[in-house]
């Protein structure tokens, strides 16, 4: 095995390690099922590989990521298949706490356009502007399904989620 | 509820077994993509090679043929050393011409004969002294100056007398030889004579 060989496998695992959980989330969010969820993060992790590109930064490099997984999510929702074998029951969702998993059920029952808002804003932190960016939809409309989102989750939630 | 949101998206983790199911696809896949890559360039180098060996034989091989004629065949001259036997000069070595002295009475100067195979003229320029033709057969000498034109394996004879100046002889000379085919130039040389302090000339090729 070279060198190159060597780095490169390094380079796979150390990428998988760091993304493997966000694709994971990121495609649960869309496709509110773990099994796809599971297959997505596979396709995702193939393509960043096969299109082996440079990035200036980490922050470039997660974003791109992000790009690459609601793409691969969006496919998996289109596909002819999942339409004709959609599951009935809901999946369970491997979180112990039953809070928890209660607050994030909520939130996957929400429309596919603001759960993913909410991920990006809630989760990975990302404001109304980048999440503009990621989603490649306006500012002001991403401010609208955030607010939108949240007022949708305080009729499910008590308390609801927070305004920042 | 954000903690719990939090929380709870974070218990969502890409088990060991999925991310080993990752790495190994991307290995396969990657050494797949490899395995398909190399032969492309595998076919590449080989066309690459077959056009470089086919380009070298037809244009280098003519080219090499031309440049070794124009090397061998440029002047092959023969001298004419003072006890009248010949010997072919190699244009590549420094290499004694010959003995020639005025008082000779066999020939009428410094005898060189020039052979060019693939030329059609021979163009030869000399310094000082003059160049002489001579016909064994009606034993008429012709003085041809400085300048003169042959044809290959023609023999020409250096003087140092210079015109009917008899007084003074030149004592070294440099004779400048070109070879041409269809007017374009074959190759070219240079004979140095020198004379001692007895008017004794002697020649080498220079080049």
């Amino acid at each position: 095995m070279g060198i190159e060989s060597l780095c490169l496998d390094d380079n796979i695992s150390e990428l998988v390690q760091k993304y493997s959980d966000m694709v994971l989330r990121l495609a649960l969010t869309y496709l509110k099922d773990i099994s796809d969820a599971q297959d997505v993060c596979q396709i995702v992790f193939l393509k960043i590989f096969e299109q082996n590109k440079t990035f200036v930064d980490s922050d470039h490099e997660k974003a791109w990521i992000i790009r690459v997984t609601i793409n691969a999510s969006k496919d998996v929702l289109r596909s002819q298949w999942r339409k004709i074998f959609l599951p009935i029951e809901d999946v369970a969702l491997p979180i112990i706490d039953k809070e928890n998993r209660e607050v994030v059920s909520f939130v996957l029952e929400l429309p596919q356009k603001y759960r993913s808002v909410i991920y990006l804003h809630y989760f990975e932190n990302y404001n109304t502007s980048e999440i503009a960016q990621l989603l490649n939809r306006n500012e002001a409309t991403i401010r609208t399904q955030l607010k939108r989102a949240r007022e949708l989750l305080k009729t499910k939630i008590i308390g609801g989620f927070e305004n920042e | 509820m954000n903690n719990q949101y939090i929380n709870g998206m974070n218990e969502i983790k890409a088990d060991d077994e999925l991310k080993k199911t990752i790495i190994n696809r991307v290995k396969q896949n990657n050494a797949k993509r490899l395995s398909q890559y190399f032969p492309r360039r595998k076919v590449i180098s080989v066309v690459a090679v077959a056009c470089l060996v086919i380009s070298v034989i037809i244009f280098g091989i003519p080219f090499v043929q031309n440049r070794s004629n124009r090397a061998e065949n440029a002047f092959i001259i023969t001298a004419y050393a003072a006890d009248g036997t010949t010997f072919k000069l190699n244009p590549a070595v420094d290499f004694l011409l010959g003995k020639y002295q005025v008082t000779m009475s066999s020939v009428p100067g410094f005898p060189l004969k020039v052979l060019c195979v693939a030329a059609d003229a021979i163009k030869l320029t000399v310094t000082d002294g003059e160049f002489l033709l001579w016909s064994s057969s009606d034993w008429k000498v012709r003085n041809q100056g400085k300048e003169l034109q042959i044809e290959s394996g023609e023999t020409v004879y250096w003087t140092p007398l210079q015109g009917s100046n008899t007084d003074t002889l030149a004592r070294n000379c440099t004779i400048s030889l070109k070879a041409y085919k269809n007017n374009q130039e074959l190759g070219s040389t240079t004979i140095k004579i020198e004379s001692d302090d007895r008017f004794t000339y002697t020649g080498r090729l220079s080049k």
